[in-house]
């Protein structure tokens, strides 16, 4: 069975996880502003660069935030537990 | 006692752990492949080292923030006032280099506890503090440096990160040509020694107690994996001018902050807050404590790279730390921070920085235009994205 976008994005992430997930959209999202210059220029190569760091960064920065406010994440397992479940 | 030995439990290596130094190796392969073995030149590794120093540090400093479930957006700025007070006492005011790194720490570790009483004693949140410093750093350094570059700064500051270990050469042909620094090959056997022991004696404790050990022959591989990496590394050094004091600085850093992160009280109070910090208060850690003591140590790493920062260029200049913010981050993420169930650590964020390094110093040598330089940055970051949210998904 298909997972469903929010199986996909799953909760079993930390508050860590999320802080830099968000740290990543800026980085991703700051990417896309600096490749301004070659967007204004036509180019359609950086053009489609920009777009979807732009639209990735911002679906994964939103999504992140929400969860971190909503406080979604749960508290990281021990590495033993991890090895188990992995 | 046969028996025990033919039961005794064997596991296979868990590469989860490894998972990014087998992406450091291959982003390293690939472009030798592009750069037809340019970034194998020993000027190369040796520029790897000088011109990620303070990548490194910021990432370590960046990761036990985050660790603990804050941002720093101000760490670019803090980096450049701490290199423009250090290079104006020196230029304007012929302050002693020693002095003036003294000043540079200070200032950086004042700029730390500022943040620090906001975000621990005012609850205010970190993000709006450090975006305030981010703004008032950035103005503050322009206001010393008056928007001028200062320089040239004398060697004894410079010599920080752009000096090298005594030592002697080996194998040197009549002119001076050739040869390798002794030093290096000397500290390549040492870890080359150090990690097979490490394994031996873990195998041993593993054993003595009754844990499951490690088939031997996946250590044999892991093992010549790493001291290949490490001699291939310290050779290439060896080849060129031995140990920078800049290697040994962020050695010393990293070795302090691993041993914080993983021995100590204080680093699992840290954990402790980045994963439940109500929890943790609960639990009696002193959470303002630790966050006004997490955001003071930010500004003291920041302090030292900005003397790194500024002994490289031997000046200091306004726009010094420009996107610093974002390579640290990115360090910490690619490093495993995030794949790796929350989990960071030094190594991991140490390991993300040098990726960044070898991406930036490959594309530059194959000679990528500056906005392809910005794709390929965004591509792994989505790589290293895509890997978080796969594998999440995986362990469900």
């Amino acid at each position: 069975m298909k997972p469903t976008l929010k199986e996909w994005f799953g909760k079993e992430v930390t508050q860590l996880t999320l802080t830099l997930r968000i740290g990543c959209a800026v980085y991703l999202i700051y990417l896309a502003w600096e490749l301004r210059g070659s967007v204004l220029a036509g180019d359609i190569p950086f053009l489609l660069a920009a777009l979807a760091f732009f639209v990735i960064g911002a679906a994964l920065g939103t999504h992140s935030l929400v969860k971190l406010i909503r406080r979604e994440y749960t508290v990281p397992s021990s590495p033993e537990e991890e090895e188990e479940t992995a | 006692m046969e028996n025990a030995v033919k039961n005794q439990k064997k596991v296979n290596l868990s590469l989860k752990q490894y998972g990014m130094v087998l992406a450091l190796i291959a982003v390293y392969l690939i472009f030798a492949v592009i750069t037809g073995g340019k970034n194998m030149a020993p000027m190369t590794v040796n520029n790897i080292i000088m011109q990620n120093g303070y990548v490194i540090i910021l990432g370590v400093g960046r990761l036990i923030c985050v660790l603990s479930g804050n941002v720093d957006l101000g760490v670019g700025s803090v980096v450049a006032t701490c290199g423009a007070v250090a290079g104006t006492l020196i230029v304007d005011y012929g302050v002693s280099s020693p002095l003036a790194m003294l000043a540079s720490l200070a200032v950086g570790l004042l700029f730390g506890a500022f943040v620090g009483f906001f975000v621990a004693k005012l609850e205010i949140p970190p993000f709006i503090v450090t975006l305030a410093t981010m703004l008032m750093g950035r103005g503050i350094c322009y206001v010393i440096l008056q928007a001028q570059t200062k320089g040239p700064l004398p060697a004894d500051y410079t010599w920080v990160s752009t000096g090298f270990l005594p030592t002697i050469k080996i194998g040197a042909a009549a002119d001076g040509t050739g040869g390798v620094y002794l030093i290096c090959l000397i500290i390549a056997a040492v870890i080359a020694v150090l990690v097979v022991m490490g394994d031996i004696r873990g195998q041993k404790v593993a054993a003595k107690n009754g844990l499951p050990t490690i088939y031997t022959w996946q250590l044999a591989v892991k093992d010549a994996v790493i001291i290949g990496i490490e001699t291939f590394f310290f050779y290439k050094l060896g080849c060129y001018n031995g140990i920078p004091i800049m290697l040994i600085l962020v050695a010393i850093v990293v070795a302090i902050y691993h041993f914080i992160t993983t021995q100590t009280v204080a680093g699992r109070q840290i954990y402790a807050m980045g994963g439940n910090a109500k929890a943790a208060r609960l639990s009696g850690i002193n959470t303002q404590k630790v966050f006004f003591w997490v955001y003071a140590n930010m500004g003291l790493l920041c302090g030292l790279a900005g003397i790194v920062l500024s002994a490289r260029n031997a000046s200091a200049t306004p726009k010094a730390g420009d996107g610093f913010e974002m390579d640290a981050i990115a360090s910490c993420y690619i490093g495993g921070a995030a794949t790796s169930g929350g989990v960071g650590t030094v190594i991991g964020a140490v390991v993300g920085a040098f990726i960044m390094g070898i991406l930036n110093i490959g594309m530059s040598l194959a000679g990528f235009d500056t906005n392809v330089q910005k794709i390929v940055k965004g591509a792994v970051l989505l790589g290293a994205v895509t890997m978080d949210l796969l594998g999440k998904r995986k362990k469900k």
